[in-house]
């Protein structure tokens, strides 16, 4: 029987990602007194340069980081129940691959002008769009929405890197963008993330049951007497929108879209009603602590898809060796 | 209230499986629905769960064709019990159960995130004691045998509140002191009002249980009636192309059908 914290564990996952974040933000490159960040913390109108680095640089970046870990933990316990996979992640059904092929357009047709988070937005959004129009087809079942994603992923995949072979000039910008950051993410980033991520959140709870339902399998969620094209239909592209945003802000972060949904069901059991709000809870603390990682090594800032993976991929194994049975 | 199939007809592809078969489900009772491997037994019960639409003929729900009516309205009236059920999470009984009042949940309680309350509540606790499931409620359904697998998946149709209820061979795996437990079950059901429909391989717990047996080979309806009327050798030889034997139980003098004996040919097996 799996154990159940319930409440408490949320009270104490929401301590420790407002303690993360606060952390967060009194760590950085250059070196101001804790006291003096939180002073300028509590002047929201400040002037001065502790101000701008507090208000401008530090704080959107941290609260950039819980969004975007909050919105890829959503996406992939929306996947994994989805799919009824657990190995699931929300970049399964091609986004990550649409997502790259978006930028990579973006780079090389007008480096000048940054437009690689409005073309991976778009690649991802297409992408997830194409693998939707899967679902509607006459008998298409999970197994079916992997296997288009990965052959749409291949696919995208096999274009970005034709691009590349014949456009050297943006695979420095392209490489480093693959591994993900939060450095570029301001206020209206943030906003625009706290939007999606709040829609996604709100209607996917609003379908928590379903998502049970959809989580026994398709045929059992019939039985019960959902709707299963038009629901998995309106998740899915929930998931993806909501992935698409991530992506666009912040690249491409490995493991947190995975290993959010696992730590949510080991506490507070399978029922979606609780999977949601802690795996955007454990999403949004754990890129918060990778992101601080990230940017606080001696040897300068890494890109944060490699803390997340160095992290995330110990978990990832343990999981797998420890899993018994029943699945896939 | 009923659930009446006429002369549907289904197929996969280019090969029918069903040709044009017609059947009520109509009283409390149980029905068994029997016959060989292939009939197109599971299939016709997806039909009239409203899971697949036949390619020809239509299903009715109290008189209104099954397509028109909305999968909540359906699962409202009609429960399907699946075989078994393989789930990929912690699913405990519980949970399970509460899936079954997932077609009357009102916008405002999935809006206010609602715990399940009142009638919702109560008919979840009453398939809970229905089922002697309350003990179990926590436990996880992959940790469960096969019985009490069974019973939970019952127990969640149970909580659907619908008039029918429609198995696909729940006691398959199950070993003979499970299989009557079900079925004693089932019993219980169709007197408290349930029109139950169950498919089944085992013939002599048909003719144990059931009060009418329909017999589907080869996608028709071979034989529909009354324990005696249907489980006959003459019949049975027909279906299933295969010598079986049918005595009668020295208690209460059902039919019972055990296979010929060793060495015996079947000649008009195909």
């Amino acid at each position: 029987m799996t154990s159940r914290w319930g409440a408490g564990a949320l009270w104490m996952m929401l301590s420790v990602l407002f303690a993360e974040m606060l952390g967060a933000l009194l760590i950085g490159p250059t070196g101001i007194a804790p006291g003096r960040v939180l002073s300028a913390l509590f002047q929201p109108g400040g002037h001065g340069v502790i101000s701008e680095i507090v208000w401008q640089i530090r704080l959107p970046r941290v609260i950039g980081a819980a969004l975007v870990g909050a919105a890829l933990g959503l996406a992939g316990a929306i996947m994994q129940a989805l799919l009824r996979n657990p190995l699931a992640d929300p970049y399964l059904i091609g986004t990550s691959s649409g997502a790259s092929l978006g930028a990579t357009v973006a780079q090389i047709a007008a480096p000048a002008l940054a437009l690689m988070p409005l073309g991976a937005f778009l690649g991802a959004a297409g992408a997830v769009l194409v693998a939707s129009a899967a679902t509607r087809a006459r008998g298409a079942g999970s197994v079916t929405i992997v296997l288009v994603g990965y052959a749409l992923s291949v696919i995208l995949g096999a274009v970005s890197s034709l691009l590349l072979t014949f456009n050297h000039s943006g695979l420095v910008a392209i490489y480093f963008w693959f591994l993900g950051g939060l450095g570029n993410v301001g206020w209206p980033q943030a906003a625009l993330l706290a939007a999606v991520l709040a829609l996604g959140f709100v209607l996917s709870l609003v379908y928590r049951r379903e998502l049970d339902a959809l989580a026994l399998g398709e045929r059992e969620a019939q039985y019960f007497g959902v709707d299963v094209g038009r629901t998995r239909l309106v998740l899915l592209l929930l998931a993806g929108l909501v992935t698409a945003v991530a992506v666009s802000a912040a690249g491409l972060i490995g493991f947190v879209g995975l290993v959010a949904p696992h730590v949510a069901r080991r506490v507070g059991g399978a029922q979606h009603g609780r999977t949601l709000v802690l795996s955007v809870v454990f999403g949004g603390a754990f890129l918060v602590l990778a992101d601080t990682v990230a940017r606080s090594l001696p040897v300068g800032e890494i890109p944060v898809g490699i803390v997340t993976a160095i992290l995330g991929g110990p978990f990832f194994i343990w999981l797998l060796l420890r899993r018994r049975g029943a699945l896939l | 209230m009923s659930i009446v199939a006429e002369h549907v007809h289904f197929g996969y592809g280019e090969s029918e499986v069903l040709h044009g078969v017609s059947l009520a489900v109509d009283q409390p009772e149980i029905l068994a629905l029997c016959g060989p491997n292939g009939a197109g037994k599971s299939t016709f019960l997806h039909l009239l769960g409203g899971l697949r639409r036949p390619t020809a003929g239509a299903v009715f729900l109290d008189g209104r064709p099954l397509a028109q009516v909305r999968p909540a309205t359906r699962a409202a009236r009609v429960a399907v019990v699946a075989q078994s059920l393989e789930t990929a999470f912690d699913v405990t009984v519980e949970d399970l159960v509460a899936l079954g009042r997932l077609h009357r949940l009102p916008l405002r309680d999935r809006l206010l995130l609602q715990p399940l309350h009142g009638e919702d509540r109560s008919a979840v606790e009453g398939a809970l004691d229905e089922l002697g499931l309350a003990p179990l409620r926590g436990r996880v359904i992959r940790e469960l045998s096969g019985g009490e697998r069974a019973r939970a998946l019952i127990a969640a149709a149970l909580a659907q509140g619908a008039d029918h209820m429609l198995l696909d061979e729940p006691t398959a795996h199950l070993d003979p002191a499970y299989r009557q437990e079900i079925l004693e079950i089932l019993r219980r059901l169709a007197a408290q009002g349930k029109r139950i429909l169950i498919v089944l391989h085992d013939l002599t717990l048909a003719g144990l249980y059931a009060d009418r047996v329909a017999l589907l080979a080869r996608g028709r309806l071979c034989a529909l009636g009354a324990v005696d009327e249907v489980l006959r050798e003459d019949v049975l030889r027909d279906v299933f192309r295969s010598p079986l034997r049918v005595l009668h139980h020295p208690e209460g003098g059902r039919p019972v059908v055990l296979p010929a004996p060793p060495g015996e040919d079947a000649p008009w097996r195909a």
